[in-house]
């Protein structure tokens, strides 16, 4: 009976495999410490993607800059930005764009609901996590990247002079600030 | 190996108290050994560290990266209890300097009733020293660390001005004004250890706005006081040495501290008397370890901490500038007592205007251009309410050794099992009426506050070496000194008897100076 039931579960399994497969993924190494300038700004266009925004390029920059410092201080984190964004092109490319850079806005929402649907918390994508590294690398993309990169986010110079700030969390300035009132929402 | 030398002060831990005390006692001119667990932090670091913070979401306290596994392990049950696991990780760094390298500099003194709970209300017990007692060294303390502060009817007496003026408040405190007339509340500016003005070589606040990281150096740190403790050239500093028994011989005295550096290389060190500053779980942990001091069964016993109980809500119509710097500036001690403090303990309350609309994106499902519009329509539109809320001593609540677990040197780790009694759940269930009704008050109609089942720790760790005159209820007498141990002494948050609900780092800093004057004479 146990047999019989880890047997059906197995079939069960691998049959789900195939129908949620993502894309397919080459083979990424741990501990680069570095990654592709085009990983780099296509990480950057997806940051602001999900925050439905059109960064500028100071925005771009700043986000550029705290990247850098992750990527260089953590040797999980290249591979994640190479796997998020063979995910986004392959994504991409099926909606008929060379490169999730290449997408439009519409296009980009599109693959930014695709992502932040994926749903990492069920029975059988926990399963498939642990059967497969490239399920395992798919799933943490919702889970652990789009956390990380969330927070970079929101710490950035790009989330706070949308508000109309000049000035935001890790830069210096003057206390008495908060004395007067600051800027309008722009 | 035995050293050679013979201090005239052994302290381990070099945090809030130790670090001061080492402080004090080289300035009179005594030899310190100061023993601490944790490595030293380069000041020129914090602009990293600070980056750090803002790029690694599990970020607290990732940017001290103090953790070392095998060294800082720990088991806990306190989810039995207060219904949530407490990850010590979280609330603690070791290091020099301590906790008080990541904490966001608010300073409070105890209220006098605070030391006679148990006279005054019935519940928890009174301390061996008054606030009369310790006043003096409140003030000094104050001067030691630069507070910045307004004196304040609200406030306890004060025998000195403070070294720096205050932080008034905000622009956007404003809002709470017409509330606080309405309902006679009285609102009072926080008090912090962080300069207002330059101070004792270190610069004004630049508002950084990161005060876990304070890249200036404005937000005091216990660095500061071991840092002068070296430069007597009388202090010698033990970094990443882990105190693990203290020796105490025949005729009961303490004789040495026996050490072990990361490498598990092996040592006493030796002196004429012996302060225990290693925070209120360490602290506990050596004495039970050392079976000092337990004559009772009293050491790890009552171990509190502060319960946070949060609010908020929108108020249509203001907006808000929040994050402009990285603390609020306004509290309220008028529920703090009250007609029913019998039957709850001690609420202080702090307005906030911090709540990040873009968080929406996995509270509420919300991303794209919805979050985009979500936080057009509602950043700056949210005011909230913390309330500190005081956790009664309970004797079940306590740090033990666990046997079946060891460290990096094969001791028995600290084992936490924080609970609360019925006492504590009326007084967070009170807080979050008081809450409630503040911002209905204010005119929050969508107010939520959270549920029992749902609060955040202080990261305040009190009590476990509990400071009593009586020897059977006690761990420490009103000296700090362990009860029969002649040359034994603790000091810090783990001689608390009961927790109050202010922050507790000038009260740890106001007995080490009152420790310094008893066992070094008066200053």
């Amino acid at each position: 009976m146990l047999v019989a039931a880890l047997a059906a579960l197995a079939g069960a399994t691998i049959g789900a495999r195939w129908l949620v497969r993502p894309a397919q993924i080459a083979q990424i190494k741990r501990g680069a410490l570095d990654i592709s300038l085009e990983t780099k700004l296509a990480t950057i266009a997806f940051m602001g993607a999900l925050y439905g925004r059109n960064l500028s390029q100071s925005d771009v920059a700043d986000l550029s800059d705290r990247l850098d410092f992750r990527i260089a201080n953590d040797e999980d984190f290249p591979r994640d930005c190479e796997v998020l964004v063979q995910h986004l092109d392959a994504m991409a490319g099926r909606l008929g764009a060379a490169t999730f850079r290449a997408c439009d806005d519409s296009q980009r929402d599109s693959i930014v609901q695709r992502i932040m649907t994926i749903n990492n918390r069920s029975l059988v994508s926990r399963l498939l996590a642990h059967l497969s590294s490239s399920q395992y690398q798919y799933y943490r993309i919702r889970w652990w990247t789009v956390a990380q990169l969330t927070w970079i986010y929101r710490q950035s110079a790009a989330a706070w002079r949308a508000r109309g700030y000049t000035r935001w969390p890790g830069i210096p300035g003057d206390w008495h600030d908060v004395l007067a009132p600051g800027a309008p929402y722009p | 190996m035995t050293a050679a030398k013979r201090y005239d002060l052994v302290i381990v831990g070099a945090g809030m108290a130790g670090g001061l005390l080492a402080a004090e006692a080289t300035r009179r001119g005594r030899s310190v050994a100061l023993i601490e667990a944790g490595g030293r932090f380069d000041f020129n670091r914090r602009l990293a560290q600070l980056k750090r913070n803002q790029t690694f979401a599990d970020r607290w306290p990732n940017e001290w990266q103090y953790e070392i596994p095998g060294r800082d392990r720990f088991t806990d049950s306190s989810r039995q209890s207060v219904g949530c696991d407490y990850l010590l990780k979280y609330h603690r760094v070791k290091g020099v300097g301590g906790t008080t390298l990541h904490w966001g500099g608010r300073i409070n003194r105890l209220l006098p009733s605070d030391f006679r709970t148990a006279a005054l209300y019935g519940m928890g017990v009174d301390w061996p020293v008054t606030y009369e007692e310790l006043e003096p060294y409140y003030s000094r303390a104050d001067w030691e660390l630069g507070v910045s502060g307004t004196d304040h009817p609200a406030l306890p007496p004060r025998s000195r001005d403070y070294p720096n003026p205050g932080f008034p408040f905000s622009v956007d405190d404003a809002v709470w004004m017409p509330v606080a007339q309405r309902l006679g509340i009285t609102l009072h500016p926080i008090s912090f250890a962080i300069n207002s003005r330059p101070y004792a070589g270190r610069s004004q606040c630049l508002a950084f706005a990161t005060c876990q990281v304070c890249p200036s150096g404005a937000r005091y740190s216990a660095d500061v006081h071991v840092a002068r403790a070296e430069q007597t050239g009388l202090c010698d500093l033990f970094t990443n040495t882990v105190a693990r028994r203290i020796e105490v011989n025949g005729s009961g005295a303490v004789q040495a501290i026996h050490v072990s550096s990361l490498d598990k290389q092996q040592r006493e060190i030796q002196g004429a008397s012996y302060v225990i500053a290693a925070h209120t779980i360490e602290s506990a942990r050596l004495l039970l370890l050392s079976n000092c001091g337990n004559h009772s069964d009293q050491v790890g016993r009552h171990f509190m901490e502060h319960i946070y109980v949060h609010g908020g809500g929108t108020l249509p119509g203001q907006r808000f500038f929040p994050a402009r710097v990285g603390y609020e500036v306004m509290e309220s001690l008028s529920y703090y007592q009250g007609d029913d403090r019998r039957e709850r303990g001690g609420v202080k309350l702090e307005f906030t205007f911090n709540n990040d609309p873009l968080g929406a994106m996995e509270d509420r499902g919300l991303w794209g251009k919805a979050i985009a519009q979500y936080d057009r329509d509602n950043f700056g539109r949210w005011v909230g309410i913390n309330a500190e809320t005081e956790h009664q001593p309970n004797p079940d609540s306590r740090i033990s050794l666990d046997a079946t677990t060891r460290d990096l040197f094969g001791d028995p780790v600290p084992h936490i099992h924080l609970a609360f009694g019925d006492i504590d759940r009326r007084t967070q269930r009170r807080a979050g009426e008081i809450i409630r009704q503040l911002l209905w008050e204010a005119g929050v109609r969508d107010a939520t506050v959270d549920p029992l089942s749902s609060f955040s720790f202080a990261s305040h760790h009190l009590g476990t070496c509990r400071m009593s005159d009586d020897p059977d209820t006690g761990v420490v007498d009103r000296n700090c000194r362990v009860h029969g141990i002649d040359n034994l002494f603790v000091v810090g948050g783990s001689v608390f008897p009961t927790a109050g609900a202010l922050q507790p780092t000038l009260t740890i800093a106001a007995l080490s100076l009152r420790l310094a004057d008893h066992l070094l004479g008066a200053a």
